[in-house]
């Protein structure tokens, strides 16, 4: 078997072996990346197609940003794009605003309490997101 | 000017940083430093409870029979919960979710510290493959299952066309959709626990393994008895967030399945959105998302309580 801390290079068949469980394990991980790649390099007639060799063209890319992807799909992807980095800029800034001093506090002081709120907030990541968002319904 | 009174540390004597020789602290009077964690806790409490306000409001929900035929609702006490314990449909989407969060959680951890432990020796291969090995937690979960969907699929889906099972292999059919759904759990997520376990590896020191290759012992019983109880409170980390996170899931598999065919793939919190959103029954929606949160709430307190034992005896603390 292969060391199991890293120290001198060796080339022995154990070594080639733990090389080719990395590789298989890339092939697995690498290749929905790929073909995702692929099909979005695909023209529409192509898109049910299963081989690997075409003329690659970028006319999805434009039809995503342009007024005839939002007509198809009823998505503007620049507005999509746009609440994404809202949603996600707010949660960070939100995220750090409140947890930074009160971990600060709990940390520094042990005040009544603090290992309430400290509970309280990580149990929310316990809630199923629906809990609270059907209220708004 | 008052005399400055030396800044007291009562959780932990001795801890945050000592003022520099020299600067003088600003004096505050003792009654505004007594308030200053509470003042610093504020936004927390009001986040906190922000969150609990649509939360209470939830767990309400589960004691009327509100729906959108039924706009009011009057209180109708356990009758929810009765009607929910009894069906078989519960019960059934508990089993889904259970087979779900353990299957993959242990595939992933299984999965997870073996890459790590091929990626953690001085190959070449393996310092390529790593720069890569976070491509597919960067993939938003629903777009990989997205383009899972798509290879699945039987007619065009580029699997079957590659493995060479043919136009009729269904990888969404009653008896392989669950296992589908945690392969592309666990195609996502075992990077995930991959990298806590690799972290945790690099973290240890070298000597006991050098002192123990040099008495000539063998690779698996450095790894059985020197790596892994030390990396145990790693390997815990990465096995309660993947656990939790499982229980709770919902956008994998309402992606690939929408909890079909049938209701062989009804995880406790699609189920809650077929009742709540779909249905717009929301006091049985809310039923289940009480009884998933109890479930979740429970398992993670003795995840939590288990860790804490590890990371004491792992810190030789304990036997």
């Amino acid at each position: 078997m292969a060391e199991l801390m890293p120290g001198r290079k060796r080339v022995t068949p154990s070594a080639i072996a733990a090389d080719v469980l990395v590789l298989v394990w890339f092939v697995f991980s690498l290749f929905p990346i790929l073909w995702m790649v692929l099909l979005a390099l695909k023209t529409s007639a192509e898109q049910t197609s299963t081989y690997f060799v075409f003329t690659p063209t970028l006319e999805n890319f434009g039809t995503v940003v342009s007024q005839r992807g939002t007509d198809l799909t009823s998505v503007d992807f620049t507005r999509a794009l746009l609440n994404s980095i809202l949603n996600c800029g707010g949660a960070v800034i939100v995220s750090l605003v409140v947890g930074i001093p009160a971990a600060y506090a709990a940390g520094r002081w042990k005040y009544r309490g603090s290992e309430d709120l400290m509970f309280q907030m990580l149990s929310f990541r316990f809630a199923p997101e629906l809990m609270v968002i059907v209220r708004c319904s | 000017m008052t005399t400055t009174i030396p800044e007291r540390h009562p959780g932990q004597e001795g801890a945050g940083p000592s003022p520099r020789p020299g600067a003088e602290p600003k004096p505050v009077s003792p009654g505004r430093r007594k308030l200053r964690p509470y003042i610093l806790s504020v936004p927390a409490v009001a986040v906190v409870i922000g969150i609990l306000y649509p939360f209470v409001i939830g767990v309400y929900y589960a004691f009327l029979n509100y729906s959108a035929v039924n706009p009011d609702p009057v209180f109708i006490g356990l009758e929810n919960f009765a009607f929910v314990l009894s069906s078989g449909e519960f019960w059934h989407s508990v089993q889904v979710t259970l087979t779900y969060a353990i299957a993959a959680t242990l595939a992933e951890t299984v999965l997870g510290i073996g890459i790590a432990l091929l990626l953690n020796r001085s190959s070449i291969v393996g310092k390529i493959f790593e720069k890569v090995l976070i491509l597919p937690l960067m993939i938003a979960p629903v777009i990989a299952a997205v383009v899972w969907k798509l290879m699945f699929n039987p007619q065009f889906g580029i699997l079957n066309h590659v493995l060479g099972l043919g136009s009729t292999f269904d990888w969404l059919n009653r008896e392989r959709a669950l296992w589908s759904t945690v392969l592309v759990d666990l195609w996502i997520y075992t990077p995930f626990v991959a990298i806590l376990v690799l972290a945790g590896i690099r973290s240890l020191p070298k000597e006991p393994f050098e002192a123990s290759d040099v008495d000539g012992a063998g690779w698996f019983y450095m790894f059985r008895r020197l790596m892994l109880p030390m990396m145990w409170p790693y390997i815990l980390v990465a096995v309660i967030f993947r656990f939790m996170d499982c229980l709770k899931i919902f956008d994998i598999i309402y992606v690939l399945t929408a909890g079909g065919p049938g209701d062989t793939t009804r995880s406790l919190q699609v189920g809650a959105y077929e009742d709540s959103i779909i249905n717009l029954n929301y006091s049985r929606g809310s039923t289940y998302m009480f009884l998933l949160w109890a479930i979740v709430f429970a398992t993670a307190r003795y995840l939590v309580s288990v860790l804490g034992k590890a990371q004491r005896r792992a810190a030789g603390e304990e036997g």
